[in-house]
């Protein structure tokens, strides 16, 4: 009995350890296909496992295995650092039926790059800025390296042989390999260079970004009004000389104040008598007695008490403000203003009046004003009597009417 | 006897508060009521200023106050001041300006400033100033727009007759 139970488990012993053939094998696991590329240890992480699989792996050999959920490696790119039959200090077990055949590991990570060469980086800034056509042959070349480059980029690369360290213009690019003229291994390779197209339309040494007139030469960038704008471009002058308010470009006169309705001259008032608003009323009382309908109508006092009110509506028809003036009334011969014959018999004042302004002037006309003048003669009405004010026109100051002591 | 007089007085007093309640029930009047009471109707406005005294001159100045007919204060606005005599029991509206040879007076106005107007008394043959008080028991000015009343004479319309004047522009 005892024979034949020690025969059930040699055969038991047996049956199990052809059923599991485990082999240790210590793998250095790469993420990627470029990190075993290149093979740098740094990017490894070193796993030992026992390996249900009926033979080894090949040492120093890439296989894709997965790992599943040990230490969350997923599938690995993995390299056999060492093995044996039997099973070791392995980190985890698995099941390696599912394990193909090893794997070239960089045929899967060329990536095809056509260049437009440059043996200086100045050519290679003129073809990018546009303003040279030239470069220094077109190579196609499968790099190994983890990424595609940049499109449109330049990029420092040692392309060896005969052609050396050059800038690479990157024309077009893809995953894979393709008609390459040769391949190289790209893991150097690094940023693209920044080249900052200096363009200097006008020759003048200032960049146009940095050019206060790009397309006409001005290398001292004058610009007096201080827009932005420099001086040989500028056609608007924005300066306020004078301060008034009206920039140089808009003002007549840019050196003298003036209102900006007088295009930033010095405006001038302009006093006259508004017609249709004044008023005399006398002793007459078949007169009309707007000045604007007078006509021939005849005003007069009845002497001793005669009453002549008269309302004269002044107005600034100028471009500038008036000064406070006087309306000067005179005794005349005829209707026409003559300083050296006609009489001042009274005067009204009338204050300052802002352009297209008006104001009323009073005054009352007694038969005692007359000093003693009797009969028909003409009623002077004249504005700005005392020359206060520098008018635009001189010639509108004065109205005439008919007039008498009875 | 007290009685009877202290009812006696308040008999009076209500009915002085009465007619006062009642003598200046226009309603058509307003603006500060301390100083000027004013109606405004198109193209005119007659600004009341009561009791004044002219002693040689007298500024008054004028304002119009908000209207539905947009007269305003800042535009030509022709004025003609009238007054009652606080001298006399006339009910006759004054014009200024005016003469009264027999007072040796004669008054007129001028203006400044557009609303602003300065009534004068002087004597009547000479321009020395008048030198009285010359009190008025009322003080009217009837401010108009030129336009109202243009085209007329003074057959068709006395610009000294107040109440022509009020007629004309509905300043009732």
């Amino acid at each position: 009995m005892r024979k034949i139970t020690l025969c059930l488990c040699l055969i038991f012993s047996f049956y199990v350890s052809s059923a599991q053939t485990y082999n240790y094998h210590r793998f250095e696991t790469y993420a990627t296909a470029e990190k075993a590329c290149v093979g740098n240890t740094s990017d490894a992480f070193v796993v030992k496992v026992n390996l249900d699989i009926d033979h080894l792996l090949n040492n120093g050999e890439y296989y894709v295995i997965d790992f599943g959920s040990n230490f969350n490696l997923g599938v690995r790119y993995a390299k056999v650092l060492n093995r044996y039959s039997g099973t070791g200090d392995a980190d985890f077990y698995l099941d390696g039926s599912g394990i193909g055949s090893s794997t070239d590991v960089c045929s899967l990570i060329y990536r095809y790059h056509r260049f437009e060469t440059f043996t200086t980086l100045q050519k290679a800034e003129n073809r990018v800025c546009g303003t040279s056509t030239n470069h220094d042959g077109i190579w196609k070349v499968n790099i190994l390296i983890d990424r595609l480059l940049d499109h449109d980029e330049v990029y420092q690369i040692n392309l060896g042989g005969s052609l050396g360290t050059r800038y690479c213009r990157v024309l077009n690019r893809y995953n894979g390999n393709g008609d390459a003229d040769f391949s190289l291994n790209g893991q150097s390779i690094g940023n693209p260079i920044n080249i900052n197209c200096v363009v200097d339309s006008d020759n003048d040494g200032i960049p146009d970004g940095q050019d206060n007139c790009p397309n006409n030469a001005n290398a001292n960038q004058a610009d007096m009004d201080n827009d932005g704008i420099g001086n040989v471009c500028d056609n608007q002058d924005n300066r306020d000389s004078d301060g008034d308010g009206v920039q140089n470009y808009e003002d007549n006169c840019p050196n003298e104040s003036g209102p900006a309705s007088n295009d930033g001259c010095p405006g001038e008032p302009d006093l006259s008598i508004n017609l249709n608003g004044s008023v005399i009323n006398s002793d007459c009382f078949g007169c009309d007695n707007y000045f604007s309908q007078i006509g021939t109508d005849r005003h007069y006092l009845n002497n001793p008490s005669g009453i002549a009110n008269i309302d004269v509506l002044v107005q600034n028809l100028g471009n500038a403000t008036s000064t406070s003036t006087t309306v000067g009334y005179y005794i005349s011969a005829n209707s026409t203003f003559e300083s050296n014959s006609d009489t001042r018999i009274k005067t009204s004042n009338i204050g300052s009046l802002g352009t297209n302004s008006g104001d009323y002037s009073s005054v009352t006309l007694f038969t005692y004003d007359f000093n003693s003048v009797g009969g028909n003669f003409w009623l002077l009405i004249r504005v700005d009597d005392d020359d206060d004010n520098d008018e635009s026109n001189e010639n509108n100051n004065v109205f005439a009417l008919r007039f008498a002591i009875n | 006897m007290k009685t009877k007089s202290f009812i006696s007085n308040i008999f009076s007093i209500s009915l002085i508060i009465l007619f006062i309640s009642c003598s200046n029930d226009d309603s058509s009047f307003d603006g500060n009521p301390e100083t000027q009471q004013s109606l405004v109707k198109a193209d005119a406005a007659l600004i009341a200023l009561g009791e004044n005294t002219l002693r040689d001159s007298l500024s008054l100045d004028l304002v119009i106050p908000e209207n539905d007919y947009g007269l305003s204060n800042t535009e030509p606005l022709l004025l003609f001041p009238f007054y009652k005599s606080a001298e006399a029991e006339s009910k006759t509206w004054l014009p200024v300006p005016n003469v009264q040879i027999e007072k040796n007076l004669k008054t007129y106005y001028s203006r400044s400033n557009g609303l602003t107007l300065v009534l004068h008394a002087e004597k009547f043959d000479s321009s020395m100033p008048y030198g009285n008080n010359l009190k008025f028991k009322e003080l009217n000015i009837i401010a108009v727009r030129p336009s109202k009343i243009s085209g007329l004479t003074r057959n068709e319309l006395d610009v000294r007759d107040y109440n022509q004047m009020i007629d004309y522009l509905d300043l009732k």
